[in-house]
């Protein structure tokens, strides 16, 4: 070959091909999802703990999907009642999908785990519930303190396991109420929307003004 | 002089005739010096770097309390600072150098406009630490791939690989032969393609599944569209330059580029299969996924048909050995993914460790054993001087060889159990858990070694910048020059100078 | 964004038609014709004549018979053709 613009001209119609295939086309479908009336736009106290989430990486350990129930055990594991679908991610962005469980899938975690007390000890170290479990200890989002120092009304933890000593107990920061308030908050257990309830609307490009 | 040869070398010897072809790449060599040497010292830096964070991120897996307090050091913004630092830093660097010292040689004329290339070089590289910086500060877009800050550190990468790519754009339309040759079109496609899948990645509107979608686009084709292509470039140039052939079949790389383009771009959904994506586009992705065997065949078949019956020259030549490994590792890893995109294997396989190790056979047993073998060749030609040490050559190689063994086998086995484990809706995730334990520990042990081979690369390669002189008092070596080899053999090529 | 996937099809056909013409006429201008010598655009003309330590008698003699016969670097510590 001696042409350069004929190399260049086929490298760019590769490109343009494969974005037009998998980026653009896309973009026009996947635009006309309905958001599912069940599912709420995260407060801000929630997108709060969503970028403490995205900040940590929790998504290197923890996926957010369920697959289908034909050929995967997701649902039979009690991650979630059905396959997760398009819409149950609008408000996600950066999406949080996730290609690793080095532990268990969080898509409904606020179903599984209500407890702000199980989040939070286990947040502040993992293996004061579950010896066995590898997940990082996260201390730094918590302040340990005298349980005499607390003031009244304020919110605190004690922590099993022997990962405190006697008499000291944990005081979430906000980044860390905020990540337990994301989390309680991730329930997909609603039917597959049908995309014909009356408060669906559509997103994407041309219908921006809908968003809320 | 008198060259002593072996009994068996009968044909007779000439003194050095070809001073045109010599000159030109006399004259190639030395525009591109600075840069290349500039971009080698820089990813060897990035590859340190890249280690630490890497090895850290691998202990913290089976060590979860060790330097928790400080959410800089916490598990997943090591481990992403480990991604970004080895694929953008030490890979990326390390193929602008080998880019900008390969292009002038294969078009017979000097890089143009080194300075536009050496600008590129540095920016792309005030760009990692940026990079590296958001991501241990927090700043993480939360992509895989793509966690750099997407506004304060990715414009780096997009005006710093133009540029590259300018200047080397600038040489081949300079050029002083007619015909372009395979190599050549890897790299001038790599250095189109990069800029636009990175802007495409980082382009902000996207949410939800979508985001899902463009993000692994660009993942997948950071490998395929930019790592792969300069990598093969420069099998494609060592291989048959080493061996003193051409290449097998030129058809077949030919066959190999286009289908390597149209195929690999078309191939990152299968990193969401079984997600909630529109069934159409994984399918898509998994047929261009299986055809993947055509370019891999064609780059598998033509590189062992010129090595063919040569096979002993991988004990002499390091480069050739470290490209060789990279080589079968390209053909390895291409046909495991081509195995774990069908439906049945991946929903064992995805979101295992099997993933993890897949991944390091492509970054490191491809991408990273070719960039090594690049520099043995490229390094000793732009200093004037031989490698220091065959020893420290030898114990490079067989660091990182072995080093991989330990790290892939086991963590490829483990991710296998886990992946059978949770199959199972009756394992509890404490038995998930343990299952990959055994695969976790032989990573950090694989990954240790992996280590200790980097810095004996960097302490080599930092002795060669000091101007250590070779401690056996040959000549340069060249491509047939016997690095790991035994001592009788070494005197043979050298033609008896020591 | 495009409008509509109408348009981005045929945006890809076009495209597509256009890379199919474009390889017809690199075709027909001779680009791809007696492709394998471009396989020779890798080497130094003094690539062929360098000995190689694994080779056997055989595949010397092959080289030489082809290339010419093998050189070494006149001086050592000048690389000659082994740049």
């Amino acid at each position: 070959m001696t042409r350069i613009w004929l190399l260049i001209t086929g490298v760019l119609a590769i490109i343009v091909f494969a974005t037009s295939l998998l980026v653009v086309i896309p973009n026009t479908m996947i635009g006309q999802v309905r958001v599912p009336s069940q599912l709420a736009p995260y407060t801000g106290q929630q997108a709060r703990g969503r970028a403490v989430y995205v900040a940590q990486g929790c998504v290197y350990c923890h996926s957010q999907q369920v697959r289908d129930p034909v050929y995967t055990s997701d649902k039979d594991r009690g991650w979630g009642p059905r396959a997760t679908v398009p819409s149950d991610y609008v408000y996600d962005k950066p999406h949080q999908l996730g290609t690793m469980r080095t532990g268990p899938d969080l898509i409904n975690i606020g179903v599984r785990q209500p407890s702000d007390q199980w989040h939070h000890t286990h947040l502040f170290n993992p293996r004061s519930l579950m010896p066995w479990s590898i997940m990082p200890a996260f201390p730094y989002l918590y302040d340990v303190r005298d349980s005499s120092s607390l003031k009244p009304g304020e919110v605190f933890y004690s922590v099993a396991g022997g990962k405190l000593p006697t008499g000291k107990v944990i005081v979430p920061t906000a980044d860390a109420d905020a990540l337990v308030a994301y989390l309680k908050s991730l329930k997909r257990t609603y039917p597959v929307p049908t995309g014909n309830e009356p408060a669906a609307r559509s997103i994407g490009g041309r219908s921006e003004q809908t968003m809320p | 002089m008198t060259a002593t040869l072996s009994p068996h070398v009968v044909e007779l010897t000439t003194s050095i005739t070809d001073l045109e072809n010599l000159d030109i790449r006399l004259r190639a060599d030395a525009s591109s010096r600075q840069v290349a040497l500039r971009a080698i010292s820089f990813s060897v830096i990035w590859l340190i770097i890249g280690s630490a964070f890497g090895l850290m991120a691998s202990f913290k897996l089976h060590m979860p309390d060790w330097l928790v307090s400080s959410p800089v050091l916490t598990f997943g913004r090591i481990r992403s600072a480990h991604l970004n630092a080895m694929a953008y830093g030490w890979a990326s660097s390390a193929m602008l150098g080998v880019s900008v010292w390969i292009i002038p040689r294969l078009v017979h004329t000097e890089l143009r406009v080194p300075k536009a290339a050496e600008a590129g070089l540095y920016i792309w590289n005030i760009g990692m630490v940026l990079g590296i910086v958001g991501i241990l500060a927090g700043y993480s877009d939360g992509l895989e791939w793509l966690e750099m800050p997407r506004y304060w550190a990715d414009p780096f990468f997009v005006i710093g690989g133009g540029l590259v790519g300018l200047s080397l754009l600038s040489t081949i339309a300079m050029r002083e032969v007619e015909h372009l040759y395979v190599s050549v079109w890897y790299i001038l496609a790599a250095f189109i393609w990069f800029p636009i899948i990175f802007v495409i990645g980082n382009w902000p509107t996207f949410s939800g599944v979508e985001s899902a979608a463009v993000n692994w686009f660009y993942a997948h084709n950071a490998l395929g569209l930019w790592l792969t292509p300069v990598c093969l470039a420069a099998a494609y140039y060592f291989i048959p330059k080493i061996l003193g052939r051409p290449i097998y079949s030129y058809q077949l790389s030919l066959l190999g580029f286009w289908t390597l383009g149209f195929f690999y771009s078309l191939n990152g959904m299968h990193h969401l299969i079984g997600g909630p994506l529109p069934t159409w586009m994984i399918t898509t992705s998994i047929v261009a996924s299986g055809l993947m065997i055509i370019p891999v065949m064609a780059v598998g078949v033509n590189q062992h048909m010129t090595l063919n019956k040569r096979f002993g020259a991988l004990r002499y030549s390091p480069t050739l050995r470290f490209i060789v490994f990279g080589s079968v590792a390209y053909t390895l890893v291409s046909l495991q993914g081509v195995f774990m995109a069908f439906r049945e294997v991946n929903r064992l396989t995805h979101f295992t460790h099997v993933t993890v190790a897949h991944a390091h056979l492509g970054l490191y047993s491809f991408v990273t054993m070719i960039m090594f073998g690049s520099i043995y060749y490229i390094l000793p030609r732009l200093l004037g001087r031989e490698w220091v040490s065959e020893k420290l050559i030898s114990w490079h190689f067989w660091t990182v060889g072995i080093g991989q063994i330990v790290y892939l086998v086991p963590l490829t086995v483990a991710g296998m159990v886990q992946g059978v484990a949770m199959a199972d809706p009756t394992s509890t995730w404490e038995q998930v858990v343990k299952a990959m334990m055994p695969g976790l520990i032989g990573r950090s042990v694989g990954g240790t070694l992996l280590t200790i081979g980097h810095c004996v690369f960097a302490y080599h390669v930092w002795l060669m910048f000091r101007g250590a002189r070779s401690r056996q008092g040959l000549p340069p070596f060249h491509e047939v020059a016997p690095i790991i080899t035994r001592r009788t053999k070494a005197s043979f090529v050298s033609g008896g100078a020591a | 964004m495009l409008p509509s996937s109408l348009t981005v099809t045929l945006a890809i056909t076009i495209l597509g038609l256009l890379t199919v013409a474009a390889f017809l006429w690199a075709w027909r201008k001779g680009q791809f014709d007696r492709i394998n010598d471009q396989a020779m655009l890798a080497m130094d003309d003094d690539d062929f004549n360098v000995a190689r330590p694994w080779e056997t008698v055989a595949q010397r003699a092959e080289r030489v018979a082809a290339h010419g016969p093998t050189q070494l670097p006149a001086v050592p510590g000048i690389w000659g053709g082994a740049r």
